[in-house]
């Protein structure tokens, strides 16, 4: 399964797509941000991706999501 | 003056009740202490001496009970105070005056403590921190170059050097447990929902705790006593029957159970005088008779990046508004941090909370044979020694929330008390974890350590 940067990468590469996959990175979550702004924030994006991207590691399969905390 | 600044708060508690300090004199001491140290420290965006002394004068009338009757103490600057400006240490809300006080406030005002002011915090306790900020960054009193720790800096600098007894604070990812090691204060974040979070600006649902710093376990115990309740406005609030932290805490630790995690220490990689004072700690922690053994948390070193992505996605839906139509009241900073979890997807989430229940469910098993962890609240103090061992996953070594964030993410009680210094007079910090709920016996195993030790007693040398 390709992780979301994988994928992202593919679009880049679809013409056709092209100017979606801009448009997306400019609006990332649905906040539009400038080239510069994106530029700026790329290596707290990068270490965000990063961290999250590294749970992938984790046995996961059949795990429930822990909403309701188990410390409760 | 000096010495009434660094009374605790139980001596000061039964001097006030006997009549023998006037609880004028002692906000006015703290007043004075303020106004001639703190323009170096920092720690206060808001001193709020004629509100102060008021309540000082409201006290001194009263014949309550309570122990925190007079007692002065601050507030981290994004807990709601009613008809005081509240920041968030941030140009977003520099002339916010909120109408009601935080469930956290009204606690410790039904208590009769006395707000001194509001203490430093970088901006929305979720930025880096630089002297161009907005709200100029508080400083150490152990070393004015040195880190005081984030975000609650401001509430641990001002609690050290005797400027408030004690100081309501919040933690989502380390934020009181980091500043009371760094700066040789004692730091609690209750379990999940114990404390109520209405009126607090938030950053992340599910990872954000109220929580306090004060001098002694005791007396953070008294302060916990008035804080925890029910919070009808807040939905993560626990329904708790009304407890009394100090009952007890003096009693034996012998036979507790205890559990380190040797191998996570090795993974993050501890600087020297962090691993000398933390094997200074257990082997006092023997001495009362606490049988120590190690415990296996095979996936904790995952813990800071889940509670990390989890609190980027839901600090970043917290502050999509005002990153949308404010975003040039940001600092720089925030941006970054805040907008950088527009990034992480649902998918991120998910996996992230998935990775808390597994996490979650790890450690209930290790609770199972051990009563309290311990471990160095952070690898390394407020500066960097020499001789750190190396970490070998790259994911946490030395990774100043690597023994932090995991309990923000299970919403375990934690508290930091200081365990050393480094041998250059800055503070070391050691961690005690606890079951959900199980405050009173933290407060009871860290109050019997801080009756073995003086670490906790040393004044900075202001």
């Amino acid at each position: 399964m390709l992780t979301r940067r994988e994928l992202s990468n593919v679009l880049l590469l679809l013409p056709a797509l092209q100017q979606h996959s801009a448009a997306a990175e400019s609006a990332p979550g649905g906040l539009s941000m400038s080239q510069e702004e994106l530029r700026d924030i790329a290596p707290d994006r990068d270490r965000a991706l990063r961290q999250a991207d590294s749970l992938e590691e984790l046995p996961l399969n059949g795990v429930p999501p822990g909403f309701v905390f188990l410390a409760r | 003056m000096a010495d009434l600044c660094f009374l605790s708060i139980a001596e000061a508690a039964k001097r006030i009740q006997a009549g023998d300090l006037d609880p004028v004199a002692l906000v006015q001491a703290h007043l004075e202490r303020i106004a001639t140290l703190d323009a170096k420290l920092r720690s206060y965006i808001t001193v709020t001496g004629d509100v102060a002394l008021r309540q000082a004068r409201e006290a001194a009338a009263t014949r309550g009970a309570s122990r925190l009757r007079g007692i002065p103490i601050s507030y981290k600057d994004l807990i709601a105070t009613a008809g005081i400006r509240t920041t968030g240490g941030s140009r977003v809300f520099e002339n916010w005056i909120p109408d009601e006080d935080a469930h956290a406030v009204t606690r410790m005002r039904d208590g009769g403590a006395v707000t001194l002011g509001k203490a430093t915090l970088n901006e929305f306790a979720f930025s880096g921190i630089s002297e161009h900020d907005f709200i100029k960054p508080a400083r150490n009193p152990w070393n004015l170059a040195a880190p005081t720790g984030l975000s609650s800096s401001g509430s641990a600098a001002g609690v050290a050097a005797g400027l408030a007894m004690a100081s309501i604070a919040t933690d989502s990812g380390g934020s009181i447990r980091m500043p009371a090691s760094y700066c040789g204060v004692t730091g609690l974040k209750p379990t999940y929902g114990l404390v109520g979070r209405s009126g607090v600006l938030p950053l992340s649902y599910s990872c954000d705790h109220v929580g306090l710093l004060a001098r002694s376990a005791e007396d953070a115990a008294i302060v916990l006593t008035a804080l925890a309740g029910y919070d009808p406005q807040d939905s993560a609030s626990l329904q708790s029957p009304a407890a009394d932290y100090t009952d007890g805490i003096s009693q034996s630790i012998r036979g507790l159970r205890v559990g380190v995690c040797p191998e996570y220490f090795e993974a993050v990689g501890l600087d020297d005088e962090v691993q000398h004072a933390f094997a200074e700690a257990l082997h006092t922690f023997r001495s009362l008779g606490a049988a120590v053994r190690n415990i296996h948390l095979p996936f904790l070193n995952y813990a800071p990046a889940a509670d990390f992505t989890i609190l980027r996605i839901e600090g970043f839906n917290e502050h999509f508004v005002n990153l949308r139509d404010r975003r040039d009241r940001y600092g720089s900073s925030a941006f970054r941090q805040i907008a950088a979890g527009a990034f992480l997807s649902g998918t991120h989430y998910y996996r992230a909370q998935q990775a808390r229940r597994l996490i979650a469910g790890e450690l209930a098993k290790v609770f199972e044979s051990v009563d309290v962890l311990l471990m160095p609240t952070t690898p390394l103090p407020s500066l960097a020694g020499s001789n750190v061992l190396a970490g070998r996953d790259t994911k946490v070594s030395h990774s100043s929330v690597a023994f932090l964030a995991p309990f923000n993410l299970t919403g375990s009680p934690a508290l930091s008390v200081p365990c050393g210094f480094t041998t250059s007079g800055l503070p070391i910090g050691l961690q005690l974890v606890g079951r959900a709920r199980e405050e009173a016996l933290l407060l009871r195993a860290a109050h019997t350590y801080q009756l073995q030790t003086t670490w906790h007693q040393r004044r900075p040398p202001l």
